[in-house]
């Protein structure tokens, strides 16, 4: 009997043959099952709605491109994380290298495409509030590490993957994603702690 | 009797000294080309003439040497031919080679040879079982280590580490031991202190290296701050884990640093889900690779699927339960007559125009008569009716707001008209 996650490795796999044999519509259930927890990851990166939007969607457009040089039997979205996490790494660098929007100016652009929504809290305002702040705290603490550290705490804590994928993923020894996990949460912590 | 041969007459000589041997002997030995000319007469004197006859005898390869009768009485029994061939003067060279093979019995090789110490030291120190040794160091026995230094190291080559030849423990540790780094310092500790060992177990050993835990297991040293990660991810291979989990239940400090490191990864996982929200990019996406409509499905037939489900669906009649349902507007004309149910197929088209839009008549309350069949409608200033005829169903897509008042009116008889009032602004 076949577990959860072999059927659904089965299906997955019957899909993206679908797509390399040429059926462009197949790819909708890849882009579906995974969208969410892409643009999760991506926006942990940039801290952007809208960025983070087109940038996984350039993620799933690239990906639909290479698709010919993927193997079937390797992991897909191992395959997948590391372009989106490579796009939004790109993306920073340029607008840190064109510093076209400052990070107050990022802050603001919250409002519009970014930002904690609203988490409405149907017994206590107060509570709703206290935690919109301490989200926003985490997300700025977050902002300040380096991008190497922001990806692999990302990898681990959104998506719980392993060592080895995340190693597989940003092409390190698994020795460096432990100390650079090990090193981000400790920063994190820290300047949570600052921001008290 | 045939002709003696110089050879037998000294071996009388030699052994009861046969006079009449002696003259024989001496006359063919006067002539005989084999022994050296001052040796020809040695058998005219006659002190010692079974000494001389020996000598003769051994010259002639008939008889042993004295010499190495000697030999043979000193060393025992490792004495084999090769000595009666390779005389050697002076009995204290046997000491001297028992000295030094010890028990082990000794070729006549050798004397002209070196002495192969290191076959004979193999042959006695046999192997030694270093698993234990090792495991016993480490201190706190990690299984698979053990296992695998008796599968793979088991026994080490003494003969080899004697003459420096370089034991084959690296070899044997890099094959069982995998990925787990055993310091050079570990295997000092444990007396083999082969430097390469360390390195070839390195190479092996890929990218998780557990030194500096085992070490903290053996030397107390403190748990190295990179594990704290792998402890709380439980990315540790678990025999580390137990011992580094353990060091640091022991610490308080350790244990608080553990928590937050766990509070910070959970905390931000909730804020960016938070921040983030969801997205449904299909449509963009699909747009990017060239699909026209995003809602198109290769293979896929719509329109089947809707005929199918109509013609097994076929119809029904829901409209009793539908209009007991519909509530009636408390401005509703109580002079107005009930409406009573007719035929089915007035109420077919009643039970559709309430989930519908009304295309009939808008808004009045206090129509004063009921238009039927063929009788024109009074001209209220409201849109026109349409009227079907009795036999006719008439079903259109009809909806209302949620705060209108609809009313179905029947009027008498099979042929009487349905008349649909839609009060908007009404709430029931």
């Amino acid at each position: 009997m076949m577990s959860v996650d072999e059927v659904d490795r089965d299906a997955e796999t019957e899909l993206l043959t679908a797509v390399k044999a040429g059926d462009a519509t197949a790819y909708r259930g890849i882009v579906e099952k995974y969208q969410n927890r892409v643009y999760a990851l991506v926006y942990g990166m940039v801290r952007n709605r809208e960025d983070a939007r087109d940038l996984t969607q350039d993620a799933f457009v690239k990906a639909y491109n290479n698709l010919e040089s993927f193997r079937l039997e390797s992991s897909f979205y191992t395959w997948l994380y590391r372009i989106a996490m490579n796009l939004a790494i790109d993306f920073i660098r340029k607008r840190q290298r064109h510093g076209t929007t400052s990070y107050d100016e990022q802050i603001a652009s919250r409002e519009d495409g970014g930002g904690i929504s609203e988490i409405h809290h149907a017994d206590d305002p107060r509570k709703t509030l206290e935690r919109k702040r301490l989200y926003e705290r985490i997300m700025d603490s977050l902002d300040k590490l380096p991008a190497d550290q922001k990806q692999v705490i990302l990898l681990r804590e959104l998506e719980g993957l392993s060592y080895k994928e995340i190693s597989d993923i940003m092409d390190i020894p698994e020795g460096t994603v432990m100390s650079r996990l090990f090193y981000a949460r400790k920063k994190l912590q820290k300047l949570l702690a600052e921001e008290r | 009797m045939g002709m003696t041969r110089l050879e037998d007459w000294l071996r009388r000589i030699a052994e009861d000294g046969d006079a009449a041997a002696v003259d024989a002997a001496r006359a063919l030995l006067r002539t005989d080309e084999r022994i050296p000319e001052e040796l020809r007469y040695v058998l005219d004197d006659p002190e010692d003439r079974p000494g001389a006859a020996d000598a003769l005898l051994f010259l002639l390869g008939e008889g042993e040497s004295l010499v190495a009768e000697a030999i043979r009485a000193e060393a025992g029994s490792a004495m084999d031919d090769d000595l009666t061939a390779n005389p050697i003067e002076g009995v204290p060279v046997a000491d001297a080679v028992r000295a030094e093979a010890g028990t082990t019995r000794i070729s006549g090789a050798w004397l002209a040879d070196a002495i192969p110490v290191d076959e004979a030291i193999r042959a006695e120190a046999g192997l030694v079982d270093v698993a234990d040794a090792v495991a016993g160091a480490l201190g706190f026995g990690i299984p698979m280590v053990q296992g695998a230094l008796r599968w793979g190291a088991g026994a080490v080559d003494v003969a080899e580490a004697v003459v420096g030849a370089g034991p084959p423990v690296a070899a044997a540790v890099r094959a069982s031991a995998g990925r787990v780094e055993i310091a050079a310092s570990v295997l000092v500790k444990v007396g083999v202190d082969v430097p390469p060992v360390s390195h070839a177990v390195r190479d092996a050993a890929g990218t998780v290296a557990v030194a500096d835990v085992v070490m903290a297991g053996i030397v107390g040293a403190d748990l190295p701050e990179g594990w704290m990660a792998g402890v709380l991810d439980r990315e540790l291979p678990d025999a580390v884990h137990v011992k580094a989990a353990s060091r640091i239940a022991a610490s308080s400090l350790l244990g608080a640093e553990l928590t937050g490191l766990a509070s910070a990864g959970t905390r931000l996982r909730a804020a960016v889900e938070a921040g983030a929200g969801t997205v449904s990019l299909w449509d963009g996406v699909a747009k990017s690779i060239g699909i026209a409509d995003p809602e198109a499905v290769t293979g896929w037939d719509g329109a089947a699927v809707r005929a199918a489900v109509l013609d097994e669906a076929g119809s029904v009649d829901v409209v009793r339960r539908v209009m007991a349902k519909v509530r009636r507007s408390s401005a509703a004309p109580s002079e107005r007559p009930e409406p009573r149910p007719a035929n089915s197929a007035y109420w077919v088209a009643a039970a559709v125009a309430v989930a519908a839009t009304i295309l009939i008549v808008f808004g009045f309350s206090g129509i004063e008569r009921m238009p039927s069949p063929g009788r024109p409608a009074p001209d209220m200033g409201a849109p026109g009716m349409v009227f079907a005829k009795a036999d006719e169903i008439r079903v259109d897509d009809l909806n209302y707001a949620d705060d209108a008042t609809v009313q179905v009116i029947q009027e008498d008889g099979a042929d009487a008209a349905m008349i649909i009032w839609v009060d908007e602004g009404k709430t029931l």
